[in-house]
């Protein structure tokens, strides 16, 4: 174990005399910092490669990396049918009670799907407790986090609005929990 | 003494005929005292030489709503002398459910008591003022008792309701209305709860004597959402989310805090590597808080400049989080028995060309701050509280640190692999504000070279155990193998279940001590689980820190004590 307890070191107290000039020496060193900050962001901008840190949302947007925790969505196979087989797992897993699901079942290949499946997005707080407690692949984490609506009900999704295409997840939600797949 | 064998013997020898029994389990030592020889048994632990429990970490309850007596009030000791902890708990009856207070031995037992009090309807004989803490005066039962249901609708209070409204104007408790120097009236001045110098919602009502403050009481109460009772109603690993909501500016150690605790009640250990991701987040998450807090200090003293430096450095280090678990705040990124997910790729280059920014960034803040003389003349000296003082009040963390006890969790009591690290614990040598200050930001420092060493370190393996019985088996499994899917589908609709049994675990949190309390009846869901969360412990001397003070002292006081409001109500 090589922890060391440290004293912090504080700085000189002011005292009358010096402490004026050192008082006047403090107020150019921060006019000194924000003065560099400034030209650093300046130049930055005149070289076309921006230092400012803050983005301006609804035109410039960040990119989420790959672990990035949106909206769970449903995941839709080629067929244009869902992977879901309405097991109902998610529904039990989920911390806030925000899923149901109604299954039904068909004549298909994958004999079970959910007949209704719906997520209230304004008790959802993106745990992906779902997404780990599915074992078929079939809810997911997506990247998107525009969800406002204007009214009660419309934070309601369906079904019908939560599928999303399969290839459209590859590169992002999926790149992340395939690589937790064989941890 | 580091044994807890001679801990209860030495307990037994001592307070004889008060101790029912004595019991240890998974490393913790428990004694159950009868309830009336509770100030007697307290008083030895405090004050016996070989004991010497000075710290009162915490006062609950435990309700076995069927059993008699029903109610188990358990408090938690730890000693700073020699780091050893122990758990006492009497039980009451129904009937009269009256345990004596601890506020005459510490005076921190007082929001601790009112608490209880609050929670489960305890009374506690001599407490000097036993009100509810969180919940309001009209409010009907104590919802953390077992037949408290949850769903229970309370009678609405305020506009609106029927018959008049009238707000509550706190009685502080000490000497009021006494005539100011001036001869003239106490003015009161209530900061909050909605205040742009508290970052936090929390109301202190201030009687001032012109610029001086009086009396102070601190309302908290305002964030209180329920979180015991929400863990009681779900599964173990259904709580980690709201962990997150505890100190949601570093909102991984949270979760390293609660999984640990369950982790310990299984008696499971993550693999090393596993160990070695959790200390990375949780150090980044270290860093993140000890950024806010000096950057909203600094905002709050009306350094604007430093702040917006500080937020930056903060950003790059939720970038750096983000990556990790896939959110900037609300992390939900450790597990009963692992993580959610390993590093990223490229995860160490990241770190690397983050931190030199978030360095550069820190020096800035502080060239601005330390040496001006306006933010020197508002922390200098200011609030300061003795060693003894701060214990009595049950205070951890930066803030005991900066009094010049040398109290670092991480360093006194081990876990993970902090023992393998090298890092520095700074303490202080005034214990005024600036010192508490100074800490944040060699600690802020000291995270940023545990996560490179952590990333050098780093072994090779799983992160996970490898027992379905509380991890959710790998998913590539669970596509292929049957029995894997019938462990995901058993452990998700039934929770892990740890044997019965209870136990307390501690972490070292940004500001201070963060402990799981958990009581295991062999389900899935814990029966009884409770967070001892530092900001409770620390925002309480806060009226008497600046008792006699400037009313211009409240505001870097507040700042340095840091009271994050998720974590003080819960």
């Amino acid at each position: 174990m090589a922890t060391r307890t440290v004293t912090v070191s504080r700085p000189a107290p002011m005292a009358k005399p010096q402490g004026v000039v050192r008082s006047g020496a403090a107020v150019l060193k921060g006019m000194w910092i924000a003065n560099r900050h400034f030209w650093r962001n300046l130049w930055g901008f005149l070289r076309g490669k921006p230092t400012v840190f803050t983005v301006q949302y609804p035109e410039e947007r960040l990119e989420h990396p790959p672990a990035f925790r949106g909206m769970p969505v449903l995941v839709q196979m080629d067929n244009g049918k869902e992977r879901c087989v309405a097991c109902g797992l998610c529904e039990w897993a989920c911390p806030t009670d925000c899923i149901t699901i109604y299954p039904a079942e068909t004549e298909d290949e994958i004999e079970r799907y959910p007949r209704v499946f719906d997520i209230d997005m304004s008790r959802c707080m993106f745990c992906g407790l779902c997404e780990e407690a599915c074992p078929e692949e079939a809810i997911v984490m997506s990247h998107n986090v525009e969800i406002a609506a204007f009214s009660r009900r419309g934070t309601v999704w369906h079904k019908e609005d939560l599928l999303v295409p399969a290839r459209e997840l590859e590169k992002t939600r999926f790149r992340h929990i395939r690589r937790t797949y064989d941890r | 003494m580091a044994d807890n064998q001679k801990i209860l013997a030495r307990i037994q020898e001592q307070c004889s005929g008060a101790v029912l029994s004595t019991d240890t389990y998974r490393g913790d030592a428990s004694v159950v005292i009868r309830p009336e020889r509770l100030l007697e048994v307290a008083r030895v632990l405090r004050d016996d030489r070989e004991l010497a429990f000075d710290l009162l970490l915490d006062v609950t309850c435990v309700d076995y709503l069927g059993q008699e007596p029903r109610f188990e009030v358990v408090y938690h000791f730890y000693s700073t002398r020699h780091h050893h902890r122990v758990r006492l708990k009497a039980r009451v009856p129904e009937s009269d459910p009256t345990i004596d207070s601890l506020v005459p031995l510490w005076v921190g037992a007082n929001w601790l008591e009112r608490e209880t009090y609050d929670m489960y309807g305890i009374r506690f004989r001599g407490h000097p003022d036993l009100r509810r803490i969180y919940l309001y005066e009209e409010f009907e039962g104590h919802p953390l008792r077992k037949d408290y249901p949850k769903e229970k609708r309370q009678p609405l209070i305020g506009p609106g309701a029927k018959g008049d409204y009238k707000p509550r104007v706190p009685e502080i408790p000490h000497a009021s209305r006494v005539e100011g120097m001036l001869g003239a009236e106490l003015m009161r001045v209530q900061l909050g709860p909605s205040h742009p110098a508290t970052h936090g919602t929390v109301r202190i009502v201030l009687d001032l004597d012109g610029e001086t403050i009086v009396n102070a009481d601190v309302e908290i109460g305002y964030l209180h959402r329920g979180f015991e009772k929400e863990c009681e109603s779900g599964f173990y690993y259904q709580a980690i989310p709201y962990t997150d909501r505890l100190n949601y500016s570093s909102a991984i150690l949270c979760n390293v805090g609660y999984c640990l605790a369950v982790e310990k009640l299984f008696g499971v250990e993550v693999p090393l590597r596993g160990q070695f991701v959790r200390v990375i987040g949780g150090e980044l998450s270290r860093i993140a808080d000890h950024l806010l807090c000096i950057g909203a200090t600094a905002l709050e003293l009306n350094a604007f400049t430093p702040f917006l430096y500080a937020l930056e450095a903060r950003e790059l280090v939720w970038d750096l989080i983000n990556a990790l678990c896939g959110a900037r705040v609300t992390s939900n990124f450790v597990r009963i028995g692992g993580v959610s997910a390993d590093l990223p790729e490229g995860f160490a280059d990241m770190c690397k060309h983050n931190f030199k920014r978030v360095l550069e960034l820190v020096a800035d803040a502080e060239g601005m701050l330390l040496e001006n003389p306006i933010f020197r003349a508002r922390m200098e000296g200011v609030s300061v509280m003795s060693a003894e003082r701060l214990i009595a009040y049950g205070v951890t963390g930066p803030l005991l640190r900066a009094a010049g006890v040398d109290l670092d969790l991480r360093r006194t009591q081990p876990y993970l692999v902090y023992d393998q690290l090298d890092f520095d614990v700074p303490v202080g040598s005034q214990g005024d504000n600036l010192d508490r200050f100074l800490i944040r930001l060699t600690e802020l420092r000291q995270s940023v070279r545990i996560v490179e060493q952590c990333l050098q370190m780093l072994p090779p393996g799983p992160v996970d155990v490898d027992d379905p019985s509380l991890r959710f088996p790998p998913k590539g499994r669970v596509f292929t193998r049957m029995e894997d899917m019938i462990n995901q589908f058993k452990l998700v609709t039934e929770g892990p279940k740890p044997p019965p049994g209870e136990v307390y675990f501690a972490v070292e949190s940004a500001n201070g001590e963060l402990g799981f309390y958990l009581v295991s009846d062999g389900t899935g869901k814990p029966y009884k689980c409770r967070a001892r969360t530092p900001s409770f412990s620390n925002t309480q001397p806060l009226a008497e820190m600046v008792r006699g003070r400037l009313l211009a002292d409240m505001v870097p006081t507040f700042d340095m004590i840091n009271m994050i409001g998720g974590e003080c109500d819960r």
